[in-house]
């Protein structure tokens, strides 16, 4: 077909810049530090009891899972729900806008606001061919 | 510089063209995912940080991939195979790399031919496959981009449904990847097939993409 082609030159820089911002947006390295920070002090402010400072962790629609249809105080409800103390992350998986924690004992998923990491579901088990089983979640 | 513009009035108008659909892809791409963030109670994005994103490149670049496979098959397939009666097949006699007389190279190069289609050895056969070879470059780069930037765009969806991300060898396998590559090629392979045979038999006057007007269904390689 003899029809109109992209110029060789543009289209060899556009794939270029295309492959150049790929390097910076994809792959387990950019934010990875601030979200496994997040998710560990999570852990260690539920272990030391301090429910009112996790739930500032959280993100909206988690707080509101948390408290649940009795709209329970957060901190009290957070600090009832089964979830296991954790000693040693295993391994931290960024993607976008968002994150999974995996520590030896529980998984915690995150999202990244303006101020920074926050937790969307903690609590969680792998289960086969299905999402994660959490504690809570911001459904 | 008005003359200038007019003899590039293809490229020109289709470089703008694809601006614009560009902007306006990142603009409702942009949208489309502040839509499904905020439905999921997370935070949208501004339009550079969507410029930066996988969604976005993965987006582009498995629509360029799939283009470049297009000229690229086309390309190529027409050395060897023809079609009776399409202004975009050449004649049917002439199938294959054809003469070094027909391809004007080495001792029947013209004294305006390119430099290296008179010289002899691996710059004339590197020059003589040149279009194709560039064209294959470009269409495996997009691929490469399309598989790195549809992975990460797909973990990220992967964790806002509390699922567990894909490495690389799942993600080669997996129906995201397959469905974004074939639901591309499956459309281009269907527009120049339907080119191949329409333009058999209907005419677009003045367009070298047509026969003339007046040619018969059955006349080969003529471009109007």
């Amino acid at each position: 077909m003899s029809g109109p082609r992209p110029t060789l030159p543009s289209a060899a820089a556009a794939v270029g810049l295309l492959l150049a911002g790929l390097t910076g947006c994809s792959v387990e390295g950019p934010g990875s530090d601030g979200a496994r920070a997040a998710a560990v002090n999570f852990h260690r402010l539920l272990t030391a009891g301090n429910g009112e400072r996790a739930c500032r962790l959280l993100s909206e629609r988690a707080v509101e899972d948390v408290r649940g249809p009795d709209d329970r105080a957060c901190a009290t409800a957070l600090t009832s729900l089964p979830i296991r103390p954790v000693a040693a992350v295993r391994s931290t998986s960024v993607y976008g806008h968002s994150a999974l924690v995996v520590f030896d004992a529980d998984a915690v998923f995150l999202a990244s606001f303006d101020d920074g990491w926050r937790v969307t579901a903690a609590g969680c088990s792998p289960r086969q061919d299905q999402p994660y089983d959490c504690a809570f979640e911001a459904g | 510089m008005r003359a200038h513009l007019s003899h590039h009035g293809l490229s020109l108008v289709f470089g703008g063209l694809m601006l614009l659909a560009l902007v306006g892809q990142a603009l409702t791409g942009q949208a489309a995912y502040n839509d499904d963030a905020l439905s999921a109670g997370l935070q949208p994005i501004s339009l550079v940080t969507y410029l930066g994103s996988a969604s976005f490149a993965a987006d582009v670049a498995e629509n360029w991939q799939s283009e470049y496979l297009q000229f690229l098959l086309y390309i190529v397939l027409t050395v060897w195979l023809v079609e009776r009666g399409s202004p975009e097949s050449k004649d049917l006699g002439k199938v294959g790399l054809e003469s070094d007389e027909d391809q004007l190279v080495g001792p029947f190069a013209k004294p305006e031919s390119p430099a290296w289609a008179k010289a002899a050895g691996w710059r004339r056969s590197l020059y003589s496959t040149s279009l194709g070879l560039v064209m294959a470059v470009i269409f495996l780069a997009c691929v490469l981009a399309q598989f790195v930037a549809g992975r990460s765009a797909f973990n990220e969806e992967q964790l806002n449904r509390l699922e567990a991300p894909l490495d690389w060898s799942q993600y080669l396998g997996s129906p995201d990847f397959w469905n974004r590559m074939l639901q591309n090629w499956q459309s281009e392979f269907l527009a120049v097939g339907s080119m191949v045979v329409l333009s058999i038999y209907l005419r677009q006057r003045g367009s070298p993409e047509s026969k003339p007007v007046g040619a018969a269904h059955a006349a080969t390689g003529l471009e109007g």
